[in-house]
């Protein structure tokens, strides 16, 4: 068969379809087997193109299924338009000492310091470098691939005796 | 031909690229640093050395229907033109491209993808389109087992990797907005308006509400996959919840694509 300009592809192959369908039930008909050939596409129809609906209570489950599918994505992007709004895009990343605790050896009596970095912009940070200073003695944290919004923590052994003040020395937006 | 139907044609080929060969060489760091590091006339000699490789392939296969087919030459082309621009959009979609970067940087960070979108992309008419013998849908309790298996087979050799993470924490809040719009977008014209195979069994007796429900669906499993693949792995629970969000609307996109994907291919 051919096809002409104006035809889109669909209605081609309706027609294709339409014109096999129109032979099958001739062929059947010659042949003595067209019935079976006819139960055959029934059936194929009506299991496999029905849009997926099953008859009994098929059809609520599956409206069930997509009312909750579509609250799940209209509450998934009012949360990230919410984030959108509630950070900011010029906010500067902050470090703190979240916490302070002594060395797993006891004979040891030095601190281990973990530090926070939170990043309140609405864009990611791919590198910060935060100093810690101990005194002092001065360490160094390098965070790579803040989220926007997040955070993240990271370790430093301080000498005994001393209070640990974390600062953002530079950080790099992506 | 139409302009409908061109345009169908053309979109056919571009989200048979991202299906095929697309998702995974864009979720792949060092596809990102080959842009960067690769000598130009390395790139080159791939780029030129890669599109001749489709030239049998697009002989063979092409990504036109046999009664509508252009000449080799064109075809190539479209199929490259097609690489070009689903590389351009899904890097920019995703963050990967960077504007303020030189020109040449953007064009080396997509010549990079083109070839692998451009075998997709003619081997899209092959596997996929609305020529082929029509399939059986699957009915709707079993469609969700389809939806899953795809979002399972595309998103689970990516979720653990540390491209999602970087990703997320690279874009911005609009920007995943729009990474979760793009998701429902394309899945919706895989499903429904580009005449890839069974479109014709999942337009019957469907009304555009019920498609669109229907794309909710199938998108809200490939969340649903994303989000229990990145906890499987501890991805998701061990980091605070907005980064959880973002982890997973990330992952979410392949998940998405790959159930559209089972749709299409199995049933």
């Amino acid at each position: 068969m051919t096809r002409t300009d104006d035809e889109t592809s669909t209605q081609g192959r309706h027609r294709d379809a339409a014109e096999r369908e129109d032979e099958e039930v001739g062929e059947g008909g010659e042949g003595g087997e067209g019935g079976e050939g006819r139960e055959n596409g029934e059936d194929g129809g009506g299991a496999g193109t029905n849009g997926g609906l099953n008859p009994d209570g098929g059809e609520l489950l599956e409206l069930v299924i997509v009312v909750a599918s579509v609250l799940l994505i209209v509450a998934t992007l009012g949360y990230v338009g919410w984030q959108a709004t509630a950070t900011t895009a010029d906010g500067v990343p902050t470090a703190t000492v979240e916490a302070i605790d002594p060395m797993p050896a006891s004979d040891d009596d030095r601190r281990q310091v973990t530090v926070r970095l939170d990043n309140r912009n609405g864009t990611g940070l791919s590198s910060v470098e935060v100093a810690v200073r101990c005194g002092d003695a001065e360490r160094s944290l390098a965070f790579e691939h803040v989220p926007a919004g997040g955070g993240r923590t990271g370790t430093v052994v301080c000498p005994a005796g001393t209070v640990p003040v974390a600062e953002v020395v530079t950080w790099t937006r992506v | 031909m139409s302009l409908a139907l061109e345009v169908r044609e053309q979109g056919r080929g571009m989200m048979g690229a991202l299906l095929i060969l697309g998702v995974s060489f864009a979720y792949t760091t060092e596809t990102w640093w080959l842009a960067v590091e690769m000598p130009a006339t390395h790139l080159l000699a791939l780029a030129v050395v890669g599109i001749c490789l489709i030239v049998p392939i697009t002989r063979a296969v092409g990504f036109r229907e046999d009664d509508d087919r252009s000449s080799l030459y064109v075809e190539v082309a479209e199929v490259v033109f097609q690489g070009f621009v689903v590389a351009f959009a899904a890097l920019a979609l995703l963050g990967v491209l960077d504007f303020a970067d030189p020109l040449s940087v953007l064009v080396r960070t997509v010549l990079v993808q083109v070839v692998p979108l451009a075998f997709g992309a003619a081997l899209a008419n092959e596997f996929l389109s609305g020529g082929q013998e029509e399939i059986p849908e699957a009915s709707f309790p079993a469609s969700l087992g389809v939806f899953t298996l795809g979002a399972v087979f595309l998103a689970a050799p990516i979720a653990p990797t540390g491209e999602v993470a970087v990703l997320a924490a690279r874009a911005s809040w609009p920007r995943i907005g729009a990474i979760l719009l793009a998701s429902l977008v394309v899945t919706y014209l895989i499903l429904y308006e580009l005449e890839f195979r069974g479109q014709q069994a999942r337009l019957e007796q469907l009304s555009l509400r019920r498609r669109v429900g229907q794309t909710c669906m199938l998108y809200a499993v490939g969340l649903a996959v994303a989000a229990g693949m990145l906890l499987a792995i501890g991805e998701a629970g061990a980091q605070p919840f907005s980064t959880a969000v973002r982890r997973t609307i990330v992952l979410g996109f392949p998940a998405a694509v790959g159930a559209s994907a089972a749709r299409v291919v199995l049933a």
